[in-house]
């Protein structure tokens, strides 16, 4: 390639098309990487949510200190692995995870002041795990996929 | 009257490197120096170059950091590059008769 080369607006319009096209192939190892921290950090936050119904703060403290402590290790750790791997990002996946993500940690809030009504069964329980886990999985999937 | 559209045409990208470079960093929000490197196919030196006269031209944004103890450099383009790019495109499709 003769990097000074001018080009004619139809040559232009070629090359463009063509770096386009690499750049898309190389950002799919990034959608696939962000899709599954995705998929990961759901299922995480779900689990989270689930287990906090179970090791409530005011009955299990020990429990629920150790739950969380593994919980902060386990993210940090994707988060490490993933920042590590990361080297590109297709157009409008930050917007996509971070909806993702918003819509997640506001129905683990709602999961958090659910504690407060007292213990409501397994039902509840595995609903919560679903309800959070699923805005970042189902994110996560539809990337992975794409 | 309106200007034809070869007086559109931003200098800044007539140079194959910086366009090619543009046009990738527009199919991502972020990319780092090796995939930039790797898809348009030129030595870091240049690529350097190229991205540093953008950046001066406030078309893209670089970042620096480290991943453990290795640098690592990201860009993406600014606002103001990505409009720019745009009409530039645009300015070369009204051209060639691609609307």
């Amino acid at each position: 390639m003769n990097h000074e080369k001018k080009m004619n607006p139809s040559e232009q319009l070629a090359a463009l098309e063509s770096a386009q096209q690499n750049m898309e192939r190389a950002s799919v190892y990034g959608a696939k990487l962000l899709g599954v921290y995705c998929i990961v950090l759901g299922l995480l936050l779900g689990t989270l949510a689930a287990l906090l119904q179970v090791y409530r703060p005011e009955e299990n403290f020990g429990g629920f200190i150790v739950i969380t402590a593994l919980f902060v290790v386990a993210v940090v750790a994707i988060s490490l692995a993933y920042g590590r791997m990361y080297r590109s990002l297709p157009r409008g996946y930050s917007k996509l995870y971070l909806r993702g993500f918003f819509i997640s940690m506001a129905l683990y809030l709602v999961a958090v002041m659910l504690l407060s009504a007292g213990w409501l069964g397994w039902i509840v329980t595995a609903l919560t795990w679903i309800a959070v886990a699923a805005p970042l999985c189902l994110t996560g999937v539809v990337m992975v996929r794409k | 009257m309106s200007a034809h559209a070869r007086e559109r045409l931003n200098d800044d990208f007539s140079n194959p490197v910086r366009l090619s470079l543009m046009g990738a960093l527009r199919a991502v929000d972020e990319a780092d120096f090796k995939t930039l490197k790797e898809t348009v196919g030129v030595s870091d030196s240049v690529l350097s170059r190229h991205l540093s006269a953008l950046e001066s031209a406030g078309y893209v944004k670089i970042k620096k950091g480290y991943v453990g103890k290795r640098p690592r450099t990201w860009a993406k383009l600014t606002s103001t590059g990505h409009q720019a790019f745009a009409e530039h495109v645009q300015a070369l499709k009204d051209i060639t008769g691609l609307v």
